[in-house]
């Protein structure tokens, strides 16, 4: 469970976004909001990307500011449109990020073969499509044993057959009691996954739907 | 001036000089402050005498016009700056016309120096060398107008994975170690090239002073001082690569003393030419001993520099001013006599004291459109 309290987000003294208080519980939940509204930038604050104000903590007590290095081991973002240095292969950052978050050999197997990454694993990032690094980020999302997984506009990009794949993984966390967050312009229809709630990014808050 | 010529000078001359505005005083610095006019004019008749000796300035243009090559690649891929791929819609001739005056701006100070060799030559009324300048100070410019067409005309000529490479992906992962040295050489081959030429010419000619007087450990530690200094947009660049390139690494669990860690074992990987440089030409009247310390005190820089980086987002040409002031702090206590182990000793606290406060705190201003 994770819980915002006094949260606030400023670029140069213009606020971007503010919220009271406010908590997730397992399970997933869609951030929807215009574009420029403060989605990424919410979910950057949460992965510890940005620094940002208030307190954001796990039931345990786990706070961004008090434990950043254990509140970072149990959240994992996937950004919008991921971007890697061309020269790296997935396989080089995939091994780097596996081995910080703890996943095992077998588990990152596992995504590399479900995710479709096989064919170019190898390859340098430069020359994979937006669509395959699209589905590198997303894999990197899952690693290791996070409590939140923050996925922004996780569909662009991806092919059918990838988004019905990433639809199972979602489930599997669902039905493990991890937290999802989710920020999509594309509609989630109710039998993709279950989501807890819906939330709508505006007038620099986020309002429940 | 036309609009397609003010929008080039816009984004790729002025950006050109303001992105390189420290290295431009540096070299202003050096030329006005250390030479006198007559030893100038001694230069420029040397360098004019034959037209070997004109392959002097000749390599200092290449070299300037490679720094213009590598910036002009980096800003069209950029993309913010993709609309210059507009002007492939141009006929062929005015395409090359415009960017040909591009390069010609770009080019200015080589071409202004070219002038003052050509003055110089033509006081000894010497007709052949006057015709050479001028056709090697187009040779460069000739360069970079080609460069910049093929980049507009082939935006995306594909990236082909070579047999050898795709054996050594097969067979290794790269360690986190190579991940910013590969990036920077890939990205900046120059900047690396010339600062590494700089840093260890700089060592090699101040151990040269020790064979002709007898100095104190204190001249060679200056000389090391500014050569570490100039290492120090390595360490800029390092911390851009980190969080914005990388950004990925700010949301790992990593231990701010682990990325400490990880960045003095890179920081060690890029002063690796300057060590063995300090090694080898290290002065013979001077004791072994003050060898660990001069090596800890270059380490130390790094440390310094990139705690500080940390304070706020800032933009290169700051970055460049805090490091010529930061040289002349280093200089006034190396003179006063304070070892270098103190100056060691005072970087390692403030850096990691700083980096230790200000890492999860930092965030790049968009306001202030500092380089990445």
């Amino acid at each position: 469970m994770l819980t915002l309290r006094n949260y606030s987000k400023s670029f140069n003294d213009r606020l971007i976004l503010k919220i009271d208080n406010l908590t997730f519980k397992p399970g997933a939940y869609w951030i929807k909001g215009d574009n420029g509204s403060g989605k990424s930038t919410l979910f950057k604050c949460l992965a510890g990307i940005l620094p940002c104000q208030g307190d954001i903590t796990f039931v345990d007590d786990v706070d961004i500011r008090k434990n950043p290095v254990e509140f970072r081991k149990r959240i994992n973002y996937s950004e919008a449109e991921p971007q890697y240095p061309g020269f790296l292969t997935a396989k080089d950052i995939f091994k780097f990020i596996a081995k910080i978050k703890g996943a095992s050999q077998d588990e990152q197997a596992d995504y590399v073969q479900l995710f479709g990454l096989t064919s170019f694993f190898e390859n340098p990032c430069e020359t994979y499509s937006s669509g395959m690094i699209k589905k590198l980020g997303l894999a990197l999302a899952f690693l290791g044993k996070p409590k939140v997984i923050i996925l922004d506009e996780p569909l662009i990009t991806l092919d059918q057959q990838a988004r019905e794949i990433l639809f199972g993984f979602i489930r599997k966390k669902i039905e493990e009691n991890i937290t999802l967050l989710i920020s999509s312009h594309h509609s989630i229809a109710l039998n993709d996954f279950k989501i807890n709630d819906a939330y709508l990014v505006e007038n620099k808050t986020l309002n429940l739907l | 001036m036309s609009d397609i010529q003010g929008t080039l000078v816009k984004v790729l001359v002025k950006e050109f000089y303001r992105v390189n505005a420290g290295f431009f005083l540096i070299v202003i610095g050096l030329c006005f402050g250390f030479m006198r006019g007559s030893d100038h004019v001694a230069l420029a008749r040397y360098c004019t005498s034959s037209p070997f000796l004109l392959m002097i300035p000749f390599l200092v243009w290449l070299l300037y016009s490679f720094q213009v090559i590598s910036f002009n690649s980096l800003s069209i891929r950029k993309k913010e700056n993709e609309f210059l791929l507009a002007l492939g819609a141009l006929p062929p001739s005015k395409i090359r016309f415009h960017l040909f005056a591009t390069s010609l701006r770009q080019f200015l100070p080589a071409i202004a120096y070219a002038i003052f060799l050509m003055v110089i030559a033509s006081r000894s009324q010497n007709l052949i060398i006057i015709i050479w300048i001028a056709g090697l100070i187009l040779i460069p410019s000739f360069f970079i107008s080609i460069s910049l067409y093929r980049k507009i005309i082939h935006p995306d000529p594909g990236v082909a994975v070579s047999f050898l490479q795709r054996k050594m992906n097969t067979l290794f992962s790269k360690p986190y170690l190579l991940f910013y040295p590969q990036w920077i050489a890939g990205r900046q081959p120059v900047l690396v090239i010339g600062t590494k030429i700089m840093a260890c010419l700089m060592i090699v000619a101040i151990s040269q002073l020790y064979r002709f007087d007898n100095y104190d450990e204190r001249l060679f530690t200056m000389g090391c001082a500014l050569s570490f200094s100039f290492n120090l947009i390595l360490v800029f660049h390092y911390q851009r690569f980190e969080n914005f390139h990388f950004q990925v690494m700010r949301s790992l669990p990593i231990t701010p003393l682990n990325r400490l860690y990880s960045f003095i074992m890179i920081w060690c990987v890029l002063l690796f030419p300057e060590i063995g440089t300090i090694l080898n030409y290290f002065p013979t009247n001077l004791s072994t001993f003050q060898l660990i310390p001069l090596v800890a005190f270059g380490l130390s820089t790094g440390i310094l520099a990139y705690g500080l980086l940390f304070v706020k987002d800032i933009t290169l040409e700051s970055f460049t001013q805090f490091v010529f002031w930061i040289c002349l702090v280093w200089i006034v206590t190396i003179l006063f006599k304070i070892p270098a182990a103190v100056l060691t000793t005072i970087h390692l606290a403030l850096g990691t004291w700083s980096f230790q406060k200000n890492f999860y705190r930092f965030e790049f201003n968009a306001e202030i459109g500092s380089e990445k």
